[in-house]
């Protein structure tokens, strides 16, 4: 979307509302839609939780016109996320939606003047429910495009699928016969040669090459998904990193893989990963989190207690949806950014005249995320 | 791939892997031609440019203040700057993504006495190959990228002081023969 798409969208209106759909596209593609009221959805089907989550970000320190970005809903309907609307505020500035017209990452975002105070708040609704794909009875599933599958299958900046990553990847799954058994055995060497490094600043990066050549495969989720899924990508399966964040308690009994309640949820920003078999459609898998429950799970686990055990059996194959997911993007240029691309998009992102501000830096960037579920 | 591609982190921060855990690898550099760097000074306010220290080994380190393991390293930096005021040797440290007043409190506190230039955008990270903090890369008096370590570093010691050594005796055998010829 260009400078003035965005003016003529958006007009003086620092408030909106839209949910995906035809909304949604027409702003992705620059389209003069206004923004419209949201339409009206299904009714909240069994199995599913209908959850809101609203951020609010604040720049402290301005410097000439500040811009901010915040990650939406995921813009697809999966068989486990939907999508129910966004609504938000940006007093003193013009706001809109924007969907990457590549992995149709969305996000809200908004812009403020010299001399405004940038405050930008979202609420987003969306509904969940678990998903576990049964590995073991192959069947027919919907088919996917050649050209979402041939996307999740080729490099991107921080997830090359050549050189290093390539030859770790063909050791791995030296032996395994079918494309389950390679993404299986992937699975497995993450989980048994990484490890969760609490010191690792919020999600970690996922630079994989830079991971594989220095032999540090420590770090959290974007680390530790990220190397699952270039190692998946090297052996040509497709497979994505989901990102997104924990909105709410475990009713599985983890409570290293949740909230502590539904509440505050400012820090709780998680990746997951996906691959796909035409035999069984897009399949969960969560790696990282296995390293999360030996780390941290009642004061550390060894890998063979029960409880790590059983996660890592079920982190291959399903999720509990006590998380919202955004997006599956890479090495994204953000709409009006000045400050070039970046490698995915699950924090708060801003930017003032002096540059893109550390979204982990709360002298300069305050921000609040909170959860509900919604009646 | 490219450095600068590989490492798009964006407004994201690095690993910091725990510090002194292993001895670090000193690692032959193979990203080709020496990346730009240059940038103003947070102390003194001067403009520093790699290109212009030629005739000196240069120590560019990486760091970031959230990062255990730098700040640690830091003042040994520093110190070890002033113990080899005698050699042909300069530090460059480029502070990984964060604003001045951060910086500046950093460097005040720590009473570091180094060269800092701001990287806020990473774009000098990424040119780099930065994918961690810390990570120091070490620049022969011909201004080319020799190696790069990553983690925390004891220049004084080891395989990284004797790198350090081998750079200057052929800085030193160099600046020797251009005053021959002379």
């Amino acid at each position: 979307m260009d400078r003035r798409d965005f003016l003529r969208i958006t007009g003086a209106v620092t408030a909106g509302l839209a949910v995906p759909g035809t909304v949604s596209s027409a702003l992705a593609q620059g389209a003069a839609a206004p923004v419209a009221a949201p339409e009206p959805r299904p009714g909240v089907a069994p199995g599913w939780k209908v959850y809101e989550a609203t951020t609010r970000v604040e720049v402290t320190k301005p410097s000439g016109v500040t811009r901010v970005w915040l990650p939406t809903p995921l813009t697809q309907d999966t068989a486990y996320h939907r999508s129910l609307g966004n609504s938000w505020r940006a007093d003193g500035g013009t706001a809109a939606q924007w969907i990457d017209p590549i992995y149709g990452a969305g996000c809200v975002w908004a812009e403020f003047p010299e001399g405004a105070q940038p405050v930008l708040e979202l609420t987003s609704r969306f509904a969940t429910r678990d998903i576990a794909v049964d590995l073991a009875k192959p069947g027919a599933v919907p088919a996917e495009s050649p050209a979402t599958l041939a996307l999740y299958t080729k490099s991107t900046d921080l997830l090359p699928t050549g050189g290093i990553v390539k030859s770790t990847s063909n050791a791995i799954v030296k032996g395994a016969k079918t494309d389950l058994d390679k993404v299986r055995a992937i699975y497995e060497w993450v989980v048994e040669k990484s490890a969760r490094d609490p010191k690792t600043r919020g999600c970690g990066v996922g630079d994989v090459q830079f991971m594989l050549e220095h032999d540090a495969l420590r770090g959290k989720c974007a680390d530790l998904n990220a190397l699952f899924v270039a190692l998946v990508r090297a052996q040509g399966i497709p497979a994505r990193d989901v990102y997104g964040i924990r909105v709410a308690p475990s009713a599985l009994g983890y409570a290293s893989l949740g909230t502590k309640a539904v509440g505050t949820i400012t820090k709780a920003q998680h990746c997951r990963a996906e691959f796909y078999l035409p035999t069984h459609g897009w399949v969960p898998a969560d790696p990282a989190d296995v390293r999360k429950v030996i780390l941290e799970e009642a004061g550390g686990k060894a890998p063979d207690d029960p409880m790590v055990v059983a996660a890592r059996k079920r982190l291959f194959g399903s999720w509990e949806m006590n998380w919202l997911a955004y997006n599956y993007g890479h090495d994204l240029t953000l709409p009006e950014s000045t400050a070039g691309k970046i490698g995915f998009l699950m924090y708060p992102q801003a930017e003032t005249a002096d540059g893109r501000l550390d979204c982990l830096d709360p002298d300069n960037f305050h921000y609040a995320i909170t959860s509900k579920e919604a009646v | 791939v490219s450095a600068a591609a590989r490492a798009a982190a964006a407004a994201l921060a690095l690993v910091a892997i725990s510090a002194g855990a292993e001895e670090p690898r000193l690692r032959s550099w193979q990203g080709g031609e020496t990346p730009a760097l240059s940038g103003v000074d947070v102390a003194s306010g001067r403009q520093v440019e790699l290109g212009d220290l030629r005739g000196r080994v240069v120590l560019v380190q990486f760091w970031a203040s959230w990062c255990e393991p730098c700040e640690v390293e830091m003042p040994a930096i520093s110190r070890l700057r002033t113990s080899l005021a005698a050699r042909p040797f300069e530090v460059v440290t480029v502070n990984y993504g964060e604003g001045p007043a951060r910086v500046e409190q950093f460097v005040r506190e720590h009473r570091l006495e180094l060269p800092v230039v701001l990287d806020r955008d990473q774009r000098i990270g990424r040119a780099w190959g930065v994918g961690g903090l810390p990570m120091a890369f070490l620049v022969d008096a011909d201004g080319k990228v020799r190696s790069s370590v990553f983690g925390e570093c004891d220049w004084t010691r080891g395989e990284p002081a004797a790198a350090l050594e081998r750079l200057f005796a052929a800085a030193e055998r160099a600046a020797r023969q251009a005053t021959g010829r002379r």
